[in-house]
């Protein structure tokens, strides 16, 4: 227990100097590109112009306004959208993060169903016609960027079929398609590497002892030879999260769907520095919090491994 | 059923191994039998076949291996045209088998009692209090200390000689006529050996199940078996009363291999071996596969494999050589 607690004081800390190091980072990289958040193709008059800045902080010199926004981002305060007017960062974020992460969270939860389904078949059918065909459609998955696979999946299942909506947000009708084209590369990474771990485990010595009890293949692979073989999945889960996170930005895009993914890509569109810095920090946040929950998961899965 | 009934009777066992460098002829005709409450020493180096034969009878060799037999009888009953279902209710319920290394062949990522009351749920139904208590009697059983608190510990935080319990206890759940053991002791350590080989006999005098004890090491064999199998390159070269393989060995493979164990009171000269290797399996010269290593060796040897041929008291041995008299290893 002693131990569990250090770790996640340890795991806490750590977190704290990322956020920081990110910060800092998104701030002198976001100030330093050409162009600011009010340079207009118009000429503006030049009081305005000052009034504006002044509203905002940008007429004082970047060291003042890294500590002032530094200041306000540890109170929990990201400060007002630079560019939605009458919104702070802290509502886009609460409004859009729902969406994402529900979106997300389908779109793995879709990625590892259809990866370890396949993977398990597949191992379990080594060479034959079923591992074959599953492996070539796992294969054609990964080399396939997902807004292909979005353009096919709208083609067929929108225009000819017409079976679900083409864009926008609402039930879960909407979630279906972008949800499996966001999943679907994660899907067919997470099939090759449950193949290739189950095939591991399913010649070790114990899987050998499981059959000389006199279970069933079924229950062979289920109850001993998966845990094992879902190791690599596992680990894999943090890469897989921060990459769906990445490939919302785009899968957002194409279906219209108003989440943090949209706001992001277009916070750095307009140079909305503090949307733009909410979104960074926030994705950081996720992605952290997924690196720790997978370290846990590890030591349930596998208990020769201890946190530390 | 009576004392003294056939357990298991295998006749002219074949396995074939389908591989990319041809076909390896792993056993090759291998017959024999075990009655109730007897033990059987199988003895060989890696290769020539003992545990492939044992696997085959528990049908869990992979799908290259190409099993063939005359006779293959539990109990009685055939096993040659059981259905995969028939032959899977066999194993862990009337043959089990416990393996070398007890590290790698118990699931590292489940509790031993997971492991253990796996089997006391399959092959008897157990479940709630009655599983938890079976499973701590299960482990009682085999010697292991606090037994109602090891059930949550996983296998790596038991030493080598308490995992071999373990296994023992697991695989005896399901209350088996026979237990096929595969070098049971040969990944521990000396002191370790005798107390599991104590712990088996005991286990089988409680029990009277038969148990076929698989090998390298005729000195395992020497205090345990009631009668001992001598394999080489797929086939049972000799077959004896373990006392009478020892004192009185009649194939000239079986005089090397008690040569060659190392004995205290013969000071430090050099241990005798046998010179080179077993025959490659899957392109065997004719004749006696022994032949090149023999220190006995005819021509008649190289032209002609010779077949097990009784030499009294159920002494049989596969050499046509009138071999001289056994002076003991020396």
């Amino acid at each position: 227990m002693r131990d569990v607690l250090r770790f996640l004081t340890l795991r806490f800390l750590w977190l704290l100097a990322t956020l920081w190091v990110v910060f800092t980072l998104s701030f002198v990289l976001m100030r330093e590109v050409p162009g600011g958040p009010f340079l207009m193709e118009q000429q503006v008059d030049p009081v305005i112009q000052k009034q504006i800045e002044a509203a905002y902080d940008l007429d004082k010199t970047k060291w003042e306004q890294y500590v002032i926004t530094l200041g306000k981002t540890v109170r929990g305060d990201l400060g007002p959208s630079f560019k939605m007017r009458d919104y702070t960062v802290n509502e886009i974020l609460a409004e859009g993060m729902p969406r994402s992460v529900a979106l997300g969270t389908l779109a793995l939860l879709i990625a590892l169903v259809l990866g370890i389904v396949a993977g398990t078949v597949s191992a379990s059918r080594r060479g034959g016609f079923i591992d074959r065909g599953l492996m070539l459609v796992a294969t054609i998955g990964i080399a396939l960027p997902n807004f292909v696979i979005a353009s096919i999946l709208i083609l067929v299942f929108v225009i000819q079929l017409s079976w679900l909506p083409a864009a926008g947000w609402g039930s879960l009708r909407f979630m279906i398609l972008p949800a499996f084209c966001l999943g679907a590369p994660f899907a067919a990474y997470i099939a090759r590497l449950t193949r290739t771990g189950m095939l591991e485990t399913l010649t070790q010595d114990y899987v050998r002892t499981a059959h000389a009890k006199g279970l069933s293949p079924w229950r062979v692979v289920t109850g001993h030879a998966m845990k094992g073989g879902l190791l690599p999945v596992a680990s894999f889960l943090g890469p897989a999260v921060a990459g769906i996170l990445t490939g919302s930005l785009v899968i957002e895009k194409i279906f219209a769907i108003p989440g943090l993914g949209t706001y992001f890509v277009q916070a750095a569109l307009n140079r909305d520095y503090t949307l733009a810095m909410g979104c960074v920090l926030f994705y950081t946040l996720l992605v952290y919090v997924m690196n720790l929950l997978v370290d846990i998961s590890y030591t349930i899965l596998d208990p020769r491994v201890r946190l530390d | 059923m009576l004392a003294g009934d056939t357990v298991l009777d295998l006749g002219d066992l074949h396995v074939d191994f389908d591989t990319d460098d041809g076909v390896v002829r792993a056993v090759r005709g291998v017959s024999y039998s075990i009655k109730r409450g007897q033990t059987i020493g199988v003895v060989g180096e890696s290769g020539s076949g003992k545990s492939v034969t044992h696997l085959a009878l528990l049908d869990l060799l992979p799908e290259t291996a190409t099993i063939s037999a005359d006779v293959m009888r539990l109990a009685g009953r055939s096993m040659l045209n059981m259905s995969a279902k028939e032959r899977r209710s066999v194993r862990g319920n009337e043959i089990a088998m416990i393996f070398q290394d007890p590290m790698t062949a118990l699931n590292p990522f489940l509790t031993v009692g997971t492991q253990i009351a796996e089997m006391f749920r399959l092959h008897h139904g157990l479940r709630g209090q009655r599983l938890v208590d079976a499973t701590i009697q299960a482990l009682a059983d085999v010697g292991i200390p606090r037994p109602e608190r090891r059930i949550e510990d996983y296998p790596h935080e038991f030493s080598g000689g308490m995992r071999q319990r373990v296994m023992i206890a697991m695989m005896l759940a399901g209350n088996p006529e026979l237990l096929i053991a595969d070098e049971p002791t040969t990944a521990l350590d000396v002191t370790v050996q005798a107390q599991i080989l104590d712990l088996l006999a005991g286990l089988q005098r409680d029990r009277g199940m038969s148990i076929v004890l698989i090998t390298h090491d005729l000195g395992v064999v020497a205090g345990f078996a009631h009668r001992t199998l001598v394999m080489y390159a797929g086939r049972v070269v000799e077959e004896a009363e373990t006392s009478a393989l020892f004192w009185n060995p009649q194939h000239p493979y079986t005089r090397g291999l008690l040569s060659s164990i190392p004995r205290l009171d013969r000071g430090s000269q050099k241990l005798r071996q046998i010179v080179g290797a077993p025959p490659d399996l899957s392109a065997l010269p004719q004749g006696c596969p022994f032949a090149p290593r023999c220190d006995f060796v005819e021509d008649r040897c190289r032209e002609q494999e010779p077949l097990l041929a009784p030499r009294g008291d159920g002494h049989t041995a596969a050499c046509v050589v009138t071999l001289p008299k056994w002076e003991g290893a020396v």
